[in-house]
């Protein structure tokens, strides 16, 4: 009877299910032969009988009269019993299976055990973790189990603790043993990113890398974790440079702002942990349907004080687009990815197979290759108001085709597409001036601006 | 001999399933006796769960009227009448109640208790009656003008069909669920349901309407079985979410411990009590379809 618990081990049931590939075989097999074969001899037995419909010997000619097969009539009363001695087998032979199942899953456990304790000596402590895990999902002995945990966790702190760029730095660990570290982190298996966070499912793909919902294991809280394709550990003033960045960007602190909690590295992958906003981005919200302008005016103000606060910090946004905003639940809306784009962008690697996304929030000057200001944060925030207001993008067509618009064409006038307040329209037009000296000049001027009129709205 | 979860598990199976058997096929008064029987076990259940939730039901009319819902399924033709005098009679005896605060809580929380697990238990009843149902409906029909076979034993098929696949599929997906589970169907309700587990159940089911169709080849067409195992495995499904549901409002895990190792009656019947008014109208609707073609 005690066999039976295994039946509460995912890994062990799958093992299980694994091994009775035989039964299987044997139920398919003596299914149909039973189907068959009975069929068959059946209907050698009782051979179908053969009545003409007659009335004082004339032919009906609609009515038909049909008769059951005698055959059927047997089929029915014998082949439950056929089957139930087959599935009997059938149960009785997993039921065996089970009890050696568990014989093989204590030696898997135990061999797993020894290979734990083996790469725990050699320093491999990813390794280690991994076959205590297979030892734990194997064994059948709670104190064992137990005991395997505790040390797991044990085990994932120490990996994760030393894995933690950021922490790492700002304890001043880092410096003490830069280069031992890093070679550390290269080379070895060590997975700090799966000991610290369970991945629980793909947000989305953006033209940086994957984002995922995860959950902290330590802190028992979901965050994001965005992937960055990037090397920082070859280039020791790059690397400088990046956690001068990373440190700026971990200080930006506003309801309207993403909190960054980490940058994790993990085998050329940068991992950066953001908090997670369950809701939806702007541009699945824009495409939905078109908002009302009170709702329009919010969301704007509401990136606006975000960036606002960013911009007193001295960080630009550079990428800002629908995709990078998120809106809560509770209309609360929330900045993505700020200073990312200079983080990533300011690599010596080139990111191979990325393309960027469409071009259509872009000031001229980045789109001539210049470099970006608080005012072309300004020139992609009338973007999307544009975009906001109108319920459709300001330029259609290829990227190469609003690239060149983006330089040189002024959109059409909003109130063109839908009834919008002159004030409004003004307000996106000077933002979208080409010429950046036109275009406001500090956030808090539009803010003040948009604020005015809301006023006296 | 210390006997774990999963052991009491299958002694319970092991004596209460040839009852089952036994009564499924018999049919007649002894089905009618389980039905009753299961039908008051779970109202008592059900009772209990509200009470444990702070509502006041009302008791002895909604067990007297669980009773006439399951006698008048087995004695009456077309009952529908039955369940609006059972409606008025527990309004009706919920002004004896003292407690006019339990008026729409307790009133309410025992008709939809007794609909729930009475009225739709009745169908039970209807499945195992179906085949002498059909025969007197159409005995006007004289000869049959289609192949196909209607006698006693189609109530046996109908009844076993939905309780088989109902088994079956939640067996598959117990175990699929258990070895590659991942994705939750409904992490508010019943955190332990998964999408893989789903996928499996559906599978299962679709292996059992097939071993259903090799048993007995000219009661139902094998598309048909292949269409309602599906249905079923899904109203399963959905059956059990609903009872999950019930129990997480009133906070208890299983609803009571008659069987040991099960929990209560209501945990074993939430799949079916989904499953068999599904099989009915499928059934009905299949074999009307083919005598008025």
């Amino acid at each position: 009877m005690n066999s039976l618990r295994i039946l509460k081990k995912p890994a062990i049931i799958k093992l299980w299910l694994r091994r009775s590939l035989p039964v299987y075989l044997f139920v398919i097999v003596s299914f149909v032969t039973i189907k068959y074969g009975l069929t068959a001899y059946l209907k050698h037995k009782h051979p179908p009988i053969v009545k003409d419909d007659t009335v004082f010997g004339v032919r009906l000619p609609f009515a038909k009269r049909v008769y059951r097969e005698r055959w059927l009539t047997a089929y029915d009363k014998w082949s439950p019993y056929f089957f139930l001695v087959a599935t009997g087998i059938a149960g009785l032979w997993m039921f065996a299976l089970l009890k050696s199942t568990s014989d093989v899953a204590h030696d898997l456990s135990m061999a797993a055990l020894e290979k734990s304790d083996k790469a725990e000596t050699s320093g491999d402590l990813s390794q280690a973790i991994y076959n205590l895990k297979v030892a734990t999902s194997f064994s059948m002995d709670d104190a064992l189990i137990d005991s395997m945990n505790q040390k797991i966790e044990k085990l994932k702190f120490s990996l994760s603790s030393r894995s933690s760029l950021l922490s790492k730095t700002l304890t001043g660990q880092d410096r003490t043993e830069p280069e031992k570290t890093v070679v550390k982190q290269a080379t070895d298996s060590t997975d700090p990113i799966a000991s610290r966070y369970k991945k629980i499912k793909k947000l989305g793909q953006g033209a940086m890398g994957i984002v995922w919902l995860a959950e902290d294991r330590v802190l028992e809280r979901q965050v994001a974790i965005k992937e960055l394709p990037i090397h920082i550990a070859e280039d020791a003033g790059f690397k400088e440079r990046f956690l001068r960045e990373a440190k700026l960007l971990a200080r930006l602190t506003h309801p309207n702002i993403v909190q960054l909690y980490d940058i994790v590295e993990d085998r050329d992958v940068l991992h950066y942990t953001m908090e997670y906003v369950e809701g939806q981005s702007m541009d699945q919200i824009v495409k939905a349907s078109k908002l009302p302008l009170d709702t329009v005016l919010d969301y704007a103000m509401q990136i606006l004080k975000g960036m606002d606060y960013a911009h007193g910090m001295k960080i630009i946004h550079r990428d800002l687009k629908p995709m990078n905003i998120m809106i809560r639940k509770d209309n609360i809306v929330k900045i993505a990815d700020f200073g990312l784009a200079k983080l990533v962008g300011s690599s010596s690697v080139t990111m191979a197979g990325t393309v960027m996304g469409s071009p259509l929030y872009m000031s001229p000057e980045q789109a001539m290759g210049e470099e970006a200001d608080e005012r072309s944060d300004i020139y992609s925030f009338s973007m999307i108001l544009y975009e906001l207001a109108t319920g459709t993008p300001a330029f259609t067509g290829t990227p190469k085709d609003v690239i060149t618009k983006q330089i040189q064409v002024m959109p059409e006038r909003p109130s063109s597409r839908a009834s919008i307040p002159d004030w409004l329209e003004a307000v996106i037009l000077k933002g979208l001036s080409k010429n950046k000296e036109q275009r406001y000049q500090t956030i808090s001027a539009m803010l003040a601006d948009i604020k005015n009129h809301k006023l006296q709205v | 001999m210390r006997f774990g979860e999963l052991s009491k598990r299958l002694l319970t199976a092991v004596i209460g399933v040839p009852i089952l058997i036994f009564a499924l096929i018999t049919g007649g008064y002894v089905l009618l006796t389980l039905v009753a029987f299961v039908a008051v076990i779970g109202l008592w259940e059900f009772f209990h769960v509200m009470e444990l939730r702070g509502y006041k039901p009302v008791k002895t009319a909604g067990y007297l009227s669980g009773l006439v819902i399951v006698f008048s399924a087995y004695f009456l033709q077309n009952y529908f009448l039955v369940l609006f005098v059972v409606l008025l009679f527990i309004l009706f005896m919920g002004l004896f109640e003292k407690d006019n605060k339990a008026a729409l809580s307790g009133t309410g929380g025992t008709i939809f208790g007794v609909f729930y697990i009475a009225g739709l238990l009745t169908f039970a009843i209807k499945l195992r009656n179906l085949g002498t149902f059909l025969m007197t409906q159409y005995r006007s029909l004289g000869p049959f003008l289609t192949t196909q076979h209607i006698d006693d034993r189609t109530g046996i098929y109908a009844i076993f069909f939905p309780i088989a696949v109902i088994f079956i599929s939640d067996t598959g997906a117990y175990f699929i669920g258990k070895a590659y589970g991942k994705r939750r169907v409904a992490p508010a309700i019943s955190p332990k349901k998964s999408w893989e587990g789903v996928g499996g159940g559906i599978a299962a089911s679709l292996i059992a309407a097939f071993v259903i169709w090799m048993i007995a080849p000219d009661r139902f067409p094998l598309k048909q079985a292949v269409i309602l195992s599906v249905l079923l495995s899904i109203a399963g499904l959905a059956g059990d979410l609903v009872e999950s549901r019930i129990k997480r409002d009133a906070e208890v895990k299983d609803s009571g411990t008659i069987f040991p190792g099960h929990g209560g009656v209501m945990d074993r019947i939430d799949a079916l009590l989904f499953g068999l008014p599904i099989a009915y109208i499928y059934f009905l609707m299949y074999f009307k379809f083919i005598f008025s073609r």
